[in-house]
This record gives structure tokens, C-alpha cells and sequence, in this order.
């Protein structure tokens, strides 16, 4: 490895690239440019695939990129079908795209200098009558200062003469220069830091990448993604910036967008606070929204467990409360109280999404809790002096899950 | 620029000067031709130092006039693009200022001074000033410039300068 070659691409190369399309392209070209930054080699139809680009349009981009030496192409023998045929790949030659940017910014400063030059010698005076011009140099020969009105003459046929206002220069030569100098500075800085960066030959002329993992299936979800940057080991770390797959844009309209994460989770879940059963929906809709932006899939992901847990809860649940029972209320709330620690180690679950944190709302969470007046137990833990002060139904739940609970702790079989 | 340089020139001298003053004549006759005029190559010759050499007059055929080649020493004039100068304004109109550097005749196109000044033509005399009049250039004001263009012809230098560059303008 110690050749002297740099084996991965520096992120200010790639950042000079990028910066350069978007200075001096259109978007399409810096997204041609992005995407080639990303994945070192790529086929016309993959470029088309990934930006949704229209075939004709990625063509004539590209060919103003290739014009400009800015990619270069490499041809492949493809069997597609059954027919081998030759396929286009597109790469950046990284130590030909930093020779074109100096020698086009050298052009540029060229140019400059010379119309400041020729600022001097451009026809700036011109007769109406005999259609003369006149340069700045030759002042002298229209202006006699002897003549009181102070006029520019024609020294040919006496007419006053007029200023050409196309020859008129549009800027100021020098602010230009000083503005073309300030908004270059990126890119000189840039282009001094890589300047004595010696790329390997491997990255020069990179092997076409495997993008199938950026590739989308049908519904929008990223398929698995393949090992990112083994090939292409900057990748690694820099890649997770720039992840396609990852890139995911949540708007939450109103004051809900401010509310944090850590506030929602102080916060009491209101079946801790009152009776939800009869508007479970609403319940679960509001919290959706009270909560920070959670994504349709995992909310989706999470009304299925709920189902399930319901319809799994609903038999221990009669077997608690006699379906004659005509406490309704009191039938409520002990579904409730079978639901709410499931609920709320799935609720954890899609928030955090962290196994540590999932065994940690494991042990506390899974013991159930009673419910004396207003006033809330861990079943285990209920105090005999409360027992006593409960109604028959809470006392008919109490022992309900007091049984449940021995049984799953595994004290009694 | 100012340079010392060594110079030839030819006096043509009338013979009603031929006599014991003969020598003086000839010096005299160089200055009086010499100093102020203008070459393309060397510039405008500001004063002669010193008369190196006089040579044999020549007589010339069927006229009686004599031509003395004199060598001598000068200093010269010679401006060059981007040298600096002070200038005396000689004049102010819409289009630009006309300045003199000595013998030297300098445009200063108004697209050369800085758009922050602008051309008053109801001032008397009509000058240019800043919106704020901190700085006002009229006519007899000196000023710095910048040559930016020569136009040199066998028996004249032109210049145009700019007022576009640091510590260009009045000078106060």
C-alpha cells in the first residue's frame, strides 16, 4: 500500500467536482457529476435509472460533460439477452478533471486580462455622419480645447461624435478580476489542497461499480443493500452521508413539529390517565401525531401488533370479567390494563428502536398494574390495605392478573 | 520615466551666424530645437545636460548653410503603460477629463473614473464629485493616474490613463 498513491478518493477531489458542476453547470450536470462521485463508474442506463433522467436528455448532458473532458467513457462487451453488445460506461478521470478545471480557470483569468487590455484600443467614439470610430487613444485629435463647447468632433468631417455604447465595457475590469478572484477562492483552495494528491491507477480508471443496491423496487424501498465501499473504502464512512436510500424528508405541519422527543416521553400516555377504550382509534391517532415524525411503515407495522395483541388479550380478558359482568367500564379497564404494557414496549420499540432499550421496558414494563380507585399498582406490589379498600370488580381484576402473573413468572403452574 | 541619455542632432545654421559667436550659436540653435519636442522612440526631451561634441560644419551646395552634427546629452520623457503619474487637470466635460503630465496630453475617459463620481455640468467650473462632494475634480486640481494606453506617433506621445486602482485621484 505504501506506493505513494492515495487509495481512496480525497473528499475534497470529490467536493472540487461537485462544486464545479454546480458553479458552472446545470443541475443535470451536477447530478450526473454527484452520482458518478458516489459510484466511481456507471452505465448510461443506470445514470437514466437512479435520476429518473429522460434517456435523450442524460445523452446531451452527458456529451457536453465528455466534450468538456469532465467524463470520460469506457466501452464494455455486455451480454444483454442473450446478445453481447457494447455498453458505455461514464467515470471521472479525477487527475484529468483537475488538470481541465486549471486550465479552464487559467482561460478564464486569461480572457480577463486581455479585456482589460483591449479596453484601451476598442472604438469608444463614432461619427453619425461619417461613420469614423474613434479609440480613447485618438481623444486628442477630436477635442479641441481651444473650442468652448467642450465637444468631441469628428478630425474628418466635423460633426459632433457620439459615445458607442455597445463598446462600453459592461463591468469594471478590475472589479471583475477581484470578483472572479473572491468567488474562485473554493476552488483554488481546494485545488491546492489535492495538488500533490497521486492517485492510484485503480481510481483513475475505476471498475464499473455494482449499483443494484441503489436501485429501488416498485413501491420506493431501497432493496438490500449490497457491502457499500469495499471497493471503494471512503465510502465507508462518507457514504452514510449521502445514501440514497436514506434520504427521507418528514413534514409535520403545526406546533407538533417542535414537540421533542424527550418532552413525549415524560409525558403520562392518556390511558394512564383515563379510560381510552372507547375511542381507541382517536387515541392512537392523536398520539401518532403528538409524537416526533414516525414513519407510515413502522406505524403501520405497529396497528398489526396491536390487532394481534388484541385479539390474543380478548380471551384471558373474558375469562376475567364475566361476560354477564354489567360493569362495562370495569371490563375496559382491564383490557387496558393487559394492553397497556404491550403497547407501550411497542410504542418504545418504533420510537427508539433500540434492542438495549427494549430489554430495559421488558423487565419493568411487562408487570402489570392495578388499578385502586384512582391510584395505580404493580400487580406484585398492590399493598393489603388497598386491597381491601377495592371494589368487587377491581378486586374480581386484581386476581385476576394476580393469577396471570404468578403463572407467567412461573411461581404457580 | 526620466532618462539620461546620449543624443545626435544635425544644426542647420544660417551663414549670416558665421562669426566669433559661431559656437555659441550652435549651442544656442540646439536648445531652442532640441528641448520640448517629442520623438517617438526617446520621448519628450525635457533638457540638455551637456554638448559633447560639435562636429565639422558642413556647407551645403548652392545655399551657403552650414550643418553642424552635435552631440549631446539629454534628459528624456518616455511614458511608459501602467506607470503612474500626477497629472494637472486641463479640462472636464461629459466624456471624460483632459490632463497634462508635463508635456505629455492624457484622456482620462469618464468609463475610467470611478462610478462613484459622477459629471456635474451646472458646477462652475464643471467638475466631478462624489455624491457627498468629499471629492471633487476640476479643472487645474492635481491628480494621480495611471497610463493605461499610449499612442505614439514619430513626433508625438498620447496617453490615456484610468483613475481605476488604489490610491488613484486627487491628490490632497
Amino acid at each position: 500500500m505504501d506506493d505513494g498513491y492515495v487509495h481512496e478518493v480525497p473528499s475534497s477531489l470529490k467536493q472540487l467536482a461537485r462544486l464545479v458542476a454546480r458553479a458552472f453547470y446545470t443541475i443535470e450536470d451536477a447530478l450526473i457529476i454527484d452520482m458518478l462521485v458516489r459510484n466511481p463508474c456507471m452505465k448510461e442506463d443506470d445514470i437514466a435509472d437512479l435520476l429518473k433522467f429522460e434517456r435523450k436528455m442524460l445523452r446531451g448532458r452527458i456529451s457536453t460533460l465528455r466534450n468538456d473532458k469532465f467524463l470520460q467513457t469506457r466501452l464494455k462487451m455486455e451480454t444483454v439477452d442473450g446478445k453481447s453488445q457494447k455498453v458505455n460506461y461514464f467515470y471521472i478521470n479525477y487527475k484529468i478533471f483537475v488538470n481541465i478545471v486549471k486550465y479552464k480557470l487559467d482561460h478564464m483569468r486569461k480572457k480577463m486580462e486581455t479585456s482589460e487590455r483591449d479596453a484601451t484600443s476598442r472604438a469608444s467614439f463614432h461619427c453619425p455622419c461619417c461613420k469614423k470610430n474613434f479609440t480613447d487613444l485618438e481623444a486628442d485629435r477630436l477635442f479641441n480645447p481651444a473650442d468652448p463647447s467642450g465637444e468631441f468632433k469628428c478630425n474628418f468631417c466635423g460633426a459632433v461624435v457620439v459615445e458607442d455604447e455597445s463598446a462600453i465595457p459592461k463591468t469594471d475590469s478590475r472589479q471583475l478580476m477581484a470578483r472572479f478572484n473572491d468567488q474562485m477562492e473554493p476552488l483554488y483552495k481546494l485545488l491546492r489542497e489535492v495538488e500533490d494528491v497521486k492517485l492510484a491507477p485503480a481510481l483513475l480508471e475505476p471498475e464499473p461499480t455494482d449499483i443494484s443496491h441503489l436501485q429501488r423496487d416498485a413501491d420506493g424501498k431501497p432493496k438490500s443493500r449490497g457491502a457499500m465501499g469495499e471497493n471503494w473504502s471512503g465510502e465507508a464512512t462518507r457514504g452514510g452521508v449521502f445514501r440514497l436510500d436514506e434520504q427521507r424528508v418528514d413534514v409535520t405541519i403545526g406546533d407538533n413539529a417542535v414537540v421533542k422527543k424527550g418532552e413525549v416521553r415524560k409525558e403520562a400516555p392518556i390511558w394512564m390517565r383515563e379510560s381510552t377504550v372507547d375511542n381507541e382509534a382517536a387515541t392512537s391517532a392523536s398520539d401518532n401525531i403528538a409524537g416526533p415524525a414516525i414513519i407510515d411503515e413502522k406505524n403501520r407495522n405497529q396497528e398489526d401488533i396491536m390487532s394481534v395483541l388484541m385479539e390474543l388479550e380478548k380471551p384471558t380478558t373474558k375469562a376475567a370479567v364475566p361476560a354477564d359482568s354489567s360493569d362495562d367500564e370495569a371490563a375496559a379497564r382491564s383490557i387496558l390494563e393487559q394492553i397497556t404494557p404491550a403497547t407501550n414496549t411497542i410504542q418504545r420499540q418504533v420510537q427508539y428502536d433500540s434492542d438495549v432499550e427494549l430489554m430495559d421496558s421488558d423487565s419493568e414494563e411487562e408487570v402489570p398494574m392495578v388499578r385502586v380507585g384512582n391510584l395505580e399498582f404493580p400487580v406484585h406490589e398492590v399493598p393489603s390495605e388497598q386491597v381491601a379498600r377495592m371494589t368487587p370488580s377491581e378486586k374480581d381484576a386484581y386476581v385476576q392478573l394476580h393469577q396471570e402473573y404468578m403463572e407467567r413468572m412461573g411461581y404457580l403452574d | 520615466m526620466f532618462y539620461h541619455i546620449a543624443l545626435e542632432h544635425e544644426i542647420l545654421l544660417h551663414p549670416r551666424y558665421f562669426g566669433p559667436q559661431l559656437m555659441e550659436t550652435v549651442k544656442q540653435k540646439l536648445f531652442t530645437e532640441v528641448e520640448g519636442t517629442c520623438t517617438g522612440k526617446y520621448g519628450f526631451v525635457i533638457a540638455v545636460t551637456t554638448i559633447d561634441n560639435i562636429g565639422a560644419g558642413i556647407i551645403q551646395p548652392g545655399q551657403g548653410f552650414v550643418v553642424y552634427p552635435v552631440k549631446y546629452k539629454a534628459i528624456v520623457f518616455r511614458p511608459f503603460k501602467g506607470q503612474v503619474l500626477d497629472a494637472v487637470v486641463t479640462q472636464v466635460n461629459k466624456v471624460g477629463l483632459f490632463t497634462e503630465i508635463g508635456p505629455l496630453s492624457c484622456f482620462i475617459s469618464r468609463h475610467s473614473i470611478p462610478s462613484d463620481m459622477q459629471f456635474d455640468p451646472n458646477s462652475t467650473p464643471p467638475c466631478y464629485k462624489t455624491q457627498d462632494e468629499d471629492v471633487v475634480i476640476q479643472q487645474d486640481d492635481e491628480i494621480r493616474i495611471k497610463i493605461v494606453g499610449l499612442r505614439v506617433d514619430a513626433t508625438d506621445i498620447f496617453a490615456i490613463g484610468t483613475l481605476m486602482d488604489d490610491y488613484l485621484g486627487l491628490v490632497s
